[in-house]
């Protein structure tokens, strides 16, 4: 049987706290809660892995590399020196 | 320009050039537009998502850029500063642009069960096309492909927040939103992305 465990939560409400924790914002009380919470819960410790590793896959691989930016076409650069001379329009 | 007279601009510090710039150079104008122009316009168009969107940004930026180019103090390169400038122009024009079908992001949230706890993910359709890019070796492919499954307003600050690293009151005032809706929809589309990644087996 499974005894009173203080500050213990869902998934569900560890859940919600997820951002404010990786933004190191989680008041001290909430993240002694959801550091409990993800040493209990391999579902939860597996999850928060797999999260965090997805922000910074989309970090890294969002934007072209600086190799893969190919030149401006000169039309283009001609259109924007005419804007200019013009005002913008 | 000349071939020689865009030489001439490469061997010239930024500084300089920015001072070139400001006292009406237009020959400097348009080398800056050519050095940096490339680069803006492939963050204008992933942003976007289109080419004609991420033209009308460019322009937009570059103009804005020359109208405030006075204000550059060189704590940033130009690179970063531009690239600031192309980024807030390019994500109030993906805020603007209304899809004629968004997907909800529902289906791709966590489930949990009457006591809160968390049950295995539900299979989603759509996944197999950005798994076999993974597979491929196409990452960016496969990141971008489950970006753009986002509707544009959790996209625009997921750009904002994990991309460019802005914080969650610099969001707000750049999209015009509340911070609390900055929290939310950001807690979305992450879960939605985490959840799009997944067969990419991170």
């Amino acid at each position: 049987m499974m005894r009173y465990v203080p500050m213990m939560v869902t998934c569900k409400e560890a859940h919600g706290f997820l951002d404010d924790y990786l933004a190191g914002e989680l008041p001290t009380k909430q993240r002694i809660v959801f550091d409990w919470h993800i040493k209990m819960c391999n579902c939860c410790k597996q999850y928060l892995d797999t999260y965090q590793q997805s922000i910074a896959l989309c970090r890294d691989n969002f934007y072209d590399s600086e190799e893969d930016c190919e030149d401006i076409p000169e039309q283009i650069v001609q259109g924007i020196v005419a804007a200019k001379r013009t005002g913008g329009d | 320009m000349d071939g020689w007279r865009q030489n001439a601009y490469a061997e010239v510090d930024e500084s300089e050039l920015v001072r070139k710039i400001v006292e009406g150079d237009e020959a400097g104008f348009e080398y800056l537009v050519r050095r940096f122009g490339g680069r803006m316009l492939a963050v204008a168009r992933r942003i976007t998502g289109n080419e004609a969107d991420a033209q009308d940004c460019l322009q937009e930026a570059l103009l804005k850029s020359y109208s405030n180019i006075g204000q550059f103090q060189g704590r940033s390169g130009l690179n970063t500063w531009l690239h600031r400038i192309v980024v807030n122009v390019s994500l109030m024009r993906l805020r603007s642009q209304k899809r004629a079908r968004e997907d909800s992001l529902d289906p791709l949230l966590p489930d949990f069960d009457g006591h809160g706890m968390r049950v295995g993910d539900a299979p989603i359709a759509g996944v197999e096309e950005i798994e076999e890019m993974y597979e491929q070796g196409r990452t960016r492919a496969a990141v971008r492909a489950a970006i753009e499954r986002l509707p544009n307003d959790y996209r625009a600050i997921v750009i904002a927040r994990d991309i460019e690293q802005l914080n969650t009151s610099e969001t707000a005032q750049l999209l015009g939103i509340s911070t609390s809706l900055v929290k939310t929809r950001l807690h979305r589309a992450r879960a939605a992305l985490k959840r799009l990644l997944d067969p990419v087996e991170i």
